[in-house]
């Protein structure tokens, strides 16, 4: 299994990604990963189907996914996230966490309170 | 017998957007797009005039097995096959449901569908100057004469058209939010 820094060359990860990647914890087929993005983000995310083909058919040759031989319905092929992909997808997280986390009391104190007036004061202070 | 209908129209290779909203202009009027012959014959059939929303997308080289499963994602999402013709696929969604997706929607996937165009028409542009080069340009016969005007118009369209799908792909990466 690749460390850390092995994995690093796949991130960070776009939204897409992401989201196709976090889907397939279960296998899936293309529409069934496009309404579970769907669902996992409250209707905020909606894939494109241009979108979804070209990021499995680029996630499969990554090996972050692969693709389910034989189900019934050959149309539709099934896919999962690989071990790598799971790593992959565990490596973002935590770095996605740790910007979270570094970044917390900074921004909540950034407040609603820092008004256009304190700015214009501020600079104003400056150039004194 | 259904009513058919020809049309003249040159849409080059960078105009697809243009050539889609034309397309939905069309069935607005009641002319379904059908199939395309070479040099640009639009052929239509008669139908009740509808709010389709006509899209393309460029993927040249796809395997019939990958053909089959890359239909189905966009039949799931309501993107129904018209045709395909020289690596463009045609699909039309019907504009009047209560919800219709983008075919791309991120920026990176957007791009790469002219990323692909791009490295076709190189690919062309290559084959051209080679064939220019050792058939053409140094061949004494007169009936050659033709060619010799022809090849290089052909590299300067194709030269054109590279440029304006490198501009295209700047102007998507810039509207990026």
């Amino acid at each position: 299994m690749l460390d850390s820094k092995g994995l690093e060359r796949y991130l960070p990860l776009t939204h897409t990604t992401y989201y196709i990647l976090l889907a397939l914890h279960v296998p899936a087929h293309g529409y069934g990963i496009m309404q579970h993005v769907q669902e996992m983000t409250e209707g905020e995310v909606e894939l494109g189907p241009g979108t979804l083909y070209g990021a499995l058919g680029k996630l499969t040759k990554q090996g972050l996914i692969s693709k389910l031989d034989e189900e019934a319905d050959s149309r539709r092929k099934y896919y999962v996230l690989s071990e790598l992909g799971r790593a992959v997808v565990k490596e973002e997280f935590n770095r996605l966490n740790t910007l979270v986390q570094n970044s917390r009391e900074i921004v909540e104190n950034l407040g609603e309170k820092v008004t256009t007036e304190r700015v214009l004061n501020e600079k104003e202070g400056d150039e004194k | 017998m259904k009513q058919k209908k020809r049309c003249f129209k040159i849409f080059w290779a960078w105009q697809d957007e243009k050539e889609e909203h034309w397309l939905s202009q069309m069935a607005k009027s009641g002319w379904y797009y059908e199939q395309w012959h070479f040099p640009f014959i639009y052929s239509f059939s008669k139908g009740r005039p509808h709010g389709y929303i006509y899209k393309s997308d460029y993927r040249p080289k796809l395997s019939r097995e990958d053909r089959e499963e890359y239909l189905a994602i966009f039949k799931d999402a309501g993107w129904d096959y018209v045709m395909d013709q020289l690596g463009w696929y045609y699909f039309r969604a019907d504009g009047e449901a209560r919800h219709t997706t983008e075919l791309f929607s991120d920026t990176d996937s957007k791009v790469q569908k002219y990323k692909q165009l791009l490295k076709t028409l190189t690919t062309i542009f290559i084959a051209v100057v080679i064939i220019y080069m050792a058939i053409v340009a140094f061949n004494p016969n007169s009936y050659m004469l033709a060619l010799k005007i022809i090849y290089p118009l052909l590299l300067v369209l194709l030269l054109f058209a590279n440029l304006k799908i490198m501009v295209k792909i700047k102007s998507i990466r810039r509207l990026k939010r």
